[in-house]
């Protein structure tokens, strides 16, 4: 019986970065075997992006690095070499799902065209993952994730009216991105299972985000109502993150307008003054009633008020943790989340572990990330028998 | 139905509500697979009661419901009331011809009318069941409901994110819901290939918050290996400047800006104020970072004087990463996501006289397209008869008894909520940024439908 859902199943891998690596430690994680093609000396850039162990001494891999490239081997090799390309072309053969993002143009400029993968393998699933998809007028621009929010439609709706948008922490447009890519792999691959022709697949950040900001263009193409940013509380507790004493909370009312709940909660005595207990007397007392709310927050603590409200039905309130938080958490203590990994990394640092578990076929970490050409020799010599006498033009200077 | 997609021959029965489930069934749905979702009349989803075409609120309002509408195009719908235990019946039947079970209420849902894994694979052995829940589907915090407001909160995203000295913010949107989502049509995936190779079926657990916190690794890492608590920064970015959302012409309009190498700063500088190039506060990136502020403002100075997507359009081809903030009719009118066919165009039951509309695609697109073969989302209750009958092979009789007992309907027997400030109103008041009543005509004319 298979432990792993994705035994058996060959990825090649010529991502960098995060959107393509976050795809390529999907597949990897629930069993995948997968080969990261590296580019020499350097490797992916994002070995070189912090954070780091700081107590210890550079030059080291960075952590995100480590994270992103689990379950991975490294194959450190140079595309523009004849060396190189006629190595990936037999891999390629051997392959199920090829990941790539690279910009537009790329892969075709290493000689790894459309037609020559169908050629050499017309099973194979290849995944584009690039910033604005494969075609179109913005097929070239460049981008990072506060891009993405722009032009994904996100960021419009985000932050205050009275400011600037703004747009979420980190690389979150790429990480969607990983994500479609490593399900559409997968549809693609078992479409290969019954009817064995592959298929190319174009992933689009920009439109990774795009698909999820539904609410935004339905709501025009179906009321004519361009949507905005948060507006003042109006009279109703904004679900936004409200300062607590102890740090903040989101309150919910989860399809409820009766206030009486909240106002219990609060234990807030001048909450039941009859001008607040109708939506219409919070509206025209609308000042005066946010002034009384966040007052009322301010002195109570977030864990009194995040358990608290769930012991009501239909009070969900969301409690806002940080990472020091999290790492106390019981909820995540109880599904094991956090993983210590092995590899050079101190036993302090600690990885996100599973994002959901699988009963029969669990998410596993079989090995840490790669050195750099850590699996030169197995790939090349044991897996396509190579002679001993590649081009050593590696000069490795990981640090580890 | 199925549109002959990759995902064709795949049976989903889906219990679910709002976004976590219906969306990565509609990503499904939208690649062929057969989704039947299950509704209540005494317990309808929150998205049939809110929110809809035309703000029409007469008839039978609910199947003008938009964010329903949406998130369901595709898929079949079966109206049962599982209190009642004849229907239970008829949904532990379903399953049994079915290859996934997927559902977003809380375990005490799934326990109480007997639809926990153990007992499923008795009825399908090979069934996969997916349970996708706020903060887990065991554990103490199990029983905690949650929309993604609560669960962004939970996952350790919000703390990082936020304007400078300000709290924690989140988006419009109960964004965790669709990482989540996005998440399990993965996990579904992987499970249908190894069922397709084993014949094994299984219990997917699907955390909301913990798949987002999978997705910050900087901020977990950087607190346990050096104690580092991210600090939110609004649009900055720690190790490049400029970085930022800038102001241009017009009401509420904006560009954003970011500078990843010395080549596009000097292609900005030399575009928007050549005077500065030589300046020492800014002539180098380390320095630009100690500076940000000032500097921030100088590009706003001179950003108000662009149009937001000329000045993008200049920066891109100059090779400055750049991009204009687009709001929500600017993207559903984006001339590159027009050229590419990312807005499916779906069509609608003929009696809710929805005409048909654009709706976001798929977050992919596969050289042999499933494009065009958009089915319209169920009016409440529509194939009650198709699947109980024809599925199920229900006799007249029993379905008849099912209909009198209350267990199976056609229609919601509660009020819509009402609407208290009307979109003129909101827009006045600046609630919503604006109103257009001529959106029907502009829509039929720009899609050509």
């Amino acid at each position: 019986m298979n432990s792993k859902a994705l035994k058996d199943v060959k990825v090649l891998d010529f991502t960098h970065y995060v959107s393509g690596p976050y795809c390529t430690k999907l597949l990897g994680d629930y069993g995948a075997d997968v080969i990261k093609i590296e580019r020499p000396i350097t490797g992916d850039p994002c070995r070189h992006l912090p954070p780091f162990e700081e107590a210890r001494q550079s030059p080291q891999t960075g952590l995100l690095f480590k994270y992103l490239n689990t379950n991975k081997k490294s194959l450190e090799i140079d595309l523009k070499s004849e060396f190189g390309r006629n190595a990936v072309e037999q891999l390629a053969m051997d392959t199920d799902i090829l990941v790539e993002n690279f910009r537009p143009g790329v892969l075709n400029s290493f000689g790894l065209t459309k037609e020559k993968l169908r050629h050499l393998n017309p099973n194979l699933v290849v995944v584009s993952i690039s910033n604005f998809g494969q075609t179109g007028p913005y097929r070239d621009f460049k981008a990072n994730d506060l891009i993405f929010y722009a032009l994904g439609g996100l960021m419009y709706i985000f932050g205050s009216t009275d400011k600037a948008p703004i747009k979420h922490a980190l690389r979150q447009a790429q990480f969607k991105a990983g994500t479609n890519a490593a399900s559409a792999a997968l549809m693609a691959y078992y479409k290969t299972l019954t009817s064995g022709s592959g298929e190319e697949i174009d992933i689009s950040i920009q439109e990774s985000i795009s698909a999820s900001v539904r609410d935004a263009t339905t709501s025009y193409a179906t009321s004519g109502v361009v949507r905005t940013r948060q507006s003042p509380m109006n009279g109703e507790i904004p679900r936004t993150p409200i300062e607590v004493r102890d740090g903040y909370v989101v309150p919910i009312t989860f399809g409820s307008t009766d206030w009486s709940k909240t106002a219990d909660l609060l234990e807030c005595e001048e909450l039941y003054n009859p001008k607040f207990t109708t939506p219409e007397g919070r509206r025209e007392n609308a000042q005066e009633f946010e002034e009384l709310v966040r007052s009322a927050f301010r002195v109570k603590g977030k864990q009194e008020l995040f358990y608290g409200a769930h012991s009501h039905r239909e009070l969900v309130y969301g409690l806002v943790q940080d990472a020091a938080d999290l790492l106390e958490n019981p909820q995540y203590q109880h599904d094991g989340y956090f993983q210590k990994l092995e590899g050079n990394i101190s036993s302090e640092t600690q990885f996100p572990g599973r994002p959901f578990h699988l009963s029969k076929t669990p998410w596993e970490i079989r090995t840490s990330a790669p050195k750099l050409g850590q699996h030169n020799d197995e790939i090349l010599i044991k897996k396509i028998k190579l002679s001993t006498e590649y081009p050593a033009d590696t000069g490795s200077n990981d640090g580890q | 139905m199925g549109n002959n997609g990759i995902l064709s021959g795949i049976r989903v029965v889906e219990l679910s509500q709002l976004i976590a489930i219906p969306y990565a069934t509609k990503l499904m749905s939208d690649m062929g697979a057969e989704t039947i979702r299950l509704e209540s009349a005494k317990r309808p989803d929150a998205y049939r009661l809110s929110d809809f075409y035309d703000e029409r609120l007469d008839g039978d309002y609910w199947n003008r419901a938009i964010n329903f509408n949406e998130q369901n195009r595709n898929k079949l719908g079966l109206a049962l009331e599982l209190d009642n235990n004849n229907a239970l019946d008829q949904l532990y039947d379903l399953i049994s011809i079915s290859d996934v079970f997927a559902c977003n209420f809380t375990p005490r849902v799934m326990k109480k009318f007997g639809l926990e894994y153990d007992n499923l694979k008795k009825i399908k052995p090979d069934i996969i069941v997916v349970s996708s829940t706020g903060y887990g589907h065991s554990g103490p915090w199990s029983s905690f409901g949650a929309i993604g407001f609560g669960t962004e909160a939970a996952s350790g995203l919000s703390s990082a994110t936020g304007y400078e000295d300000g709290p924690p913010a989140q988006p419009e949107i109960p964004y965790p819901d669709y990482t989540a989502a996005e998440h399990t049509v993965f996990a579904l995936m992987a499970a249908i290939i190894h069922r397709s190779k084993t014949g094994e079926g299984q219990f997917i657990e699907v955390s909301q918050s913990e798949c987002v916190t999978s997705t910050i690794p900087e901020i977990i890492l950087d607190y346990t290996a050096n104690k580092n608590v991210t600090k939110r920064i609004g649009n900055s970015h720690p190790e490049i400047s400029p970085h930022g959302c800038y102001p241009c012409k017009g009401r509420d309009k904006w560009i954003t800006i970011a500078t990843q190498s010395e080549k596009e700063w000097n292609s900005l500088v030399n575009l928007l104020f050549p005077e500065i190039v030589t300046n020492t506060k800014f002539d180098s990136n380390e320095s630009r970072i100690v500076n940000r502020k000032e500097l921030d403002e100088l590009i706003s100075i001179k950003t108000m004087e662009w149009d937001n997507l000329e000045l993008m359009e200049i920066l891109q081809g100059r090779g400055v990463s750049a991009g204009a903030v687009l709001n929500g009719k600017e993207l559903l009118f984006n001339q590159h996501l027009f050229e590419r066919n990312f807005f499916e165009i779906v069509p609608h039951q003929p009696q809710s006289q929805i005409p048909k509309l654009p709706y976001p695609g798929k977050p992919w697109k596969m050289s042999k397209p499933t494009q065009g073969n958009m089915k319209p989302p169920p009016s409440f209750g529509q194939h009650n008869e198709t699947i109980l009958k024809n599925y199920l092979g229900l006799s007249n009789k029993s379905y008849q008894e099912l209909q009198d007992q209350g267990a199976i309907s056609e229609k919601i027997d509660i009020v819509a909520k009402e609407i208290i400030v009307s979109r003129e109103e909101r827009a006045k008041e600046g609630s919503v940024y604006s109103y257009d009543p001529n959106f029907k005509s502009t829509i039929k004319s720009y899609f050509d439908i």
